[in-house]
């Protein structure tokens, strides 16, 4: 048996490499997304390409708490200083159109990563980990989502900020429903393929054994603190890139871009999909959006009320979300052996 | 002269109510290690059994009685059916409470309205201190809150339960082999925080909006008393009341609220960072 | 042999005191570099203490620690990992969710040779558990795992804490054996209780006892000294 098991190549790599199942689940998700506007188009292709932007919000999230298990309750803060900073930049200041956009999303997506930086250096290095972080987080969003809401000169207030312009590059506008489909498609199949390329390698590995004893991983020499932040910064900005792109594509932004609501669903549309699995994420959020739009259609409270009942029943019934708790029953066991006390 | 007194009122306004709320989370937390995200809620029920008792015709002093003990109730059964169960996995104790939260604001919502509700204060009018003109309801607020809070201390150090309660903090196992119970100590500390944050509820009431989403900001706030001060300790909840409320009082002087909510929270965190068990932990 | 490539390990007059207890009571040493040293001594003599201080995990309340020209008391542990100090503890603490390989992958500096850990997994005889869980390891394989770790990070010093603790006989054999096949490219460390394993590193033997060496010389030589006796006896 051992004379077999360890047959390498020149390189040191065993040549079937196995292919991790979420790698190729996200493949075929991307595929079948990729084709998709053949089929749909109009109002639908719309609701689509929203989804696909609100699915890599989702993915942002696993980023960091499908790998390191810290929950983050102020994603929302991240997505709506994306989506508030391109607002902003773009239809305040009079900007020359060729470079709106570009000056928007580096505004939108600046912000959210400066925030990140400031407040996750506190955090993370003072040693904060599991809940507090976690109520530190949800403090953020809560101000957050109230700065939005009482600096109407700026923010619009209540009703937020109208006029958005598609977003441009080079001079070429993604007006065209297909068209804005197709940017917000490739955002997040790169994001995606790359996430799980670095998730699968030794960063992966680096946060996976953080999660489960990070003093001895500082011990083998890992600075384990900036590990963390620059997984959480890198996390805060595709969130903010998924809110200003999204801001360009539904032309207007709102208080509720930055609500803890929001920071609430997407928590579900990551646990649903299965934390961690990255492209659990995506489809998720594609399960719960359909779900949403259905109950939010009966009254105002119904999905507030659903989502406290889901939370609970999830909770007591699957720990470790739908698709992953069957994963689990798939996952080949390695040589159990006979534990020696 | 004109300035300071309100001002220290103010502060003392603030601080007094958010020890009152705190203390029970830091009993929760600090015991239970449980974050109960829920906890704003209770605030909130306590606000609203004020509005059914008023509309029912009863007085203030009769909802002040009610509140905790329907705080303490619904605590107690919401320990039993559902935190219970979430003592290890802190991620599930907050998914838990926060959706119990949500459930709770929206049948509020169904059953109340969405628009504030009416309240009346046990007294109008102003008093004159020194000179200055403030709202009598507030002087009140101030001397019971304190009161209750010291209540709480006592309850503490000189009962059974207070000392059953201090042990399991300290070593929940320790405290099992000498015959504490964990359920029912368990039990009792989260109804006990359920009926404290309802009183403070009653008395917040009279002077804010009462909606069923008041609960939320005092939600933030206590957590940070709590982890500024220490969880676990009456010392921590008293520094970290002090300072937040303190804080947050004398910035919103200069600046708008939720700039000094903002400015709070900033503060917190670099607080936290170099102190992450807070200035006097357990 | 590499030995002139690793710094001396040198404490001067290192103590610990924990409020009004003496953990440590000032140890002066010097470590050749490649050399394999065994601390002995009863329980609670000091000697994970005098360890914990060299790795950093704990800070020394006075005396100073070198490593070559560098003085690392007082840096993080990290630092001192990166600086080529390696530690295994007492209780193995592996990553009980990441497989064998992952454990040994992840203590390996980057970009190392899979093939070399492939080797790494060999010699230290578990390349048939590659892809177990840490958790499904049994304790023994576990220790190993450990030891294997401290070695993948290709340290100039090794410091082992009870290495054969809950290894078979045959498994002490084959411990002291790649132990002292690090001479001379490692500066190794190890403390133990299992006389048999000392005698079979026949090495350099310092005695701890209340926080002091009391003897330091080749093994043979503490072994017949009376006053180490003594004291393992309890009579001191």
């Amino acid at each position: 048996m051992s004379a077999n098991v360890n047959h390498t190549s020149a390189y040191g790599m065993r040549p079937l490499a196995k292919l991790k199942p979420s790698s190729l689940i996200a493949v075929l998700l991307l595929a079948v997304l990729a084709v998709l506007p053949v089929f749909i188009d109009g109002y639908t292709l719309s609701s689509y390409r929203d989804i696909l932007l609100l699915g890599l919000f989702a993915l942002s999230l696993d980023i960091f708490w499908g790998r390191t298990g810290i929950l983050s309750f102020g994603h929302a803060t991240f997505f709506g200083l994306g989506a508030y900073g391109m607002a902003v930049a773009t239809t305040r200041f009079g900007i020359d159109p060729y470079w709106l956009s570009v000056v928007g999303l580096l505004t939108g997506v600046g912000l959210a990563a400066i925030v990140s930086v400031l407040v996750g250096y506190f955090i993370l290095y003072g040693g904060v980990r599991g809940a507090y972080f976690t109520i530190v987080t949800l403090a953020l969003t809560l101000i957050a989502s109230q700065i939005a809401i009482g600096w109407s000169s700026v923010t619009g207030g209540d009703s937020g900020l109208i006029g958005v312009p598609p977003f441009s590059i080079f001079g070429y506008s993604f007006i065209d429903p297909t068209a804005s489909y197709y940017l917000a498609f490739t955002l997040l199949a790169v994001c995606l393929l790359v996430a799980l390329k670095v998730m699968h390698g030794r960063i992966g590995l680096i946060l996976k054994a953080i999660q489960d004893n990070e003093v001895k991983v500082r011990t083998l020499g890992y600075r384990t603190q900036f590990v963390l932040l620059a997984t959480f910064v890198v996390s805060a900005t595709i969130a903010g890139l998924a809110g200003a792109i999204y801001a360009t594509c539904t032309g207007f932004v709102a208080p509720d871009m930055i609500a803890l609501l929001l920071s609430t669903e997407v928590i579900i549309w990551v646990a649903v999909g299965g934390s961690g699995t990255l492209t659990g994420a995506v489809i998720g959020t594609f399960i719960v959006w359909q779900l949403q739009q259905k109950i939010s259609s009966y009254s105002v409270a119904a999905w507030p009320i659903f989502i406290g009942s889901f939370f609970i029943l999830l909770v007591l019934l699957f720990p470790r979300g739908l698709p992953a708790f069957f994963l689990e029953k798939l996952r080949p066991r390695g040589k159990k052996e006979k534990a020696v006390q | 002269m004109d300035v300071a007194i309100p001002f220290l009122l103010n502060t003392l306004t603030l601080i007094s109510i958010l020890l009152v709320v705190s203390m029970g989370l830091a009993i929760i937390f600090g015991l239970m290690n449980v974050i109960n995200l829920a906890h704003g809620e209770f605030i909130t029920i306590g606000a609203f059994t004020l509005v059914a008792v008023q509309a029912a015709g009863g007085s203030f002093w009769l909802a002040l009685l009610v509140a905790p003990v329907v705080g303490y109730a619904i605590g107690l059964a919401l320990e039993k059916i559902l935190i219970a169960r979430v003592y290890k996995n802190p991620l599930h104790a907050i998914l838990v409470t926060w959706g119990l939260s949500l459930i709770i604001q929206q049948v509020l919502v169904l059953v109340f309205g969405a628009s504030p509700q009416r309240v009346s204060g046990p007294f109008a009018g102003a008093v004159d201190i020194l000179g200055v003109s403030y709202p009598l309801y507030r002087l009140f607020l101030i001397g019971f809150a304190l009161a209750v809070f010291a209540t709480t201390i006592v309850l503490f150090r000189k009962t059974r339960f207070g000392l059953d309660l201090r042990a399991s903090i300290q070593s929940s196992e320790m405290a099992s082999v000498m015959g504490v119970n964990a359920d029912k100590i368990n039990a009792r500390a989260f109804a006990l925080g359920a009926a404290l944050a309802s009183l403070a509820g009653v008395l917040l009431a009279p002077m804010t909006a009462v909606t069923a989403y008041m609960g939320i900001n005092y939600l933030a706030r206590s957590f940070f008393v709590v982890l500024v001060g220490g969880a676990g300790s009456v010392g921590g909840v008293a520094a970290g009341g002090a300072i937040i409320g303190g804080l947050e009082t004398a910035l919103s002087y200069q600046v708008p609220t939720t700039v000094a909510q903002a400015l709070v929270l900033v503060l917190a965190i670099i607080i936290l960072r170099f102190r992450p068990t807070g200035i006097l932990p357990a | 042999m590499t030995g002139s490539s690793i710094p001396a390990l040198k404490l001067n007059d290192v103590q610990k005191h924990f409020g009004s207890f003496t953990a440590v009571k000032g140890v002066t040493e010097v470590f050749a570099p490649g050399e394999l040293i065994c601390v002995i001594g009863p329980n609670g003599a000091g000697k994970s203490t005098l360890l914990n201080m060299i790795c950093g995990t704990l800070r020394s309340s006075s005396g100073s620690i070198s490593f070559g020209d560098t003085t690392i008391d007082g840096l993080a542990p990290e630092r001192i990992a990166r600086l080529g100090i390696a530690r295994k503890f007492q209780v193995p603490s592996v990553f009980e969710s990441l497989t064998t390989f992952e454990n040994l992958r992840l203590a390996a500096p980057p970009g190392t040779d899979l093939q070399a850990l492939t080797l790494l997994l060999q010699k230290v005889h578990l390349a048939e558990d590659r892809d177990v869980r840490g958790a499904d390891l049994p304790h023994g394989k576990k220790q190993w795992l450990e030891i294997g770790m401290a070695l993948a990070m290709k340290p100039k010093v090794l410091l082992l804490d009870e290495p054969t603790a809950g290894l078979s006989v045959d498994e002490t054999r084959d411990t002291a054996r790649f132990l002292k096949e690090l001479t001379g490219q490692v500066t190794v460390i190890v403390i133990e209780h299992d006389m048999a394993f000392v005698r079979e590193l026949a090495a350099r033997t310092i005695v701890m006892h209340h926080g002091a060496v009391i003897a330091s010389g080749p093994f043979e030589d503490i072994e017949s000294n009376e006053m180490v006796r003594d004291v393992y006896l309890g009579r001191r």
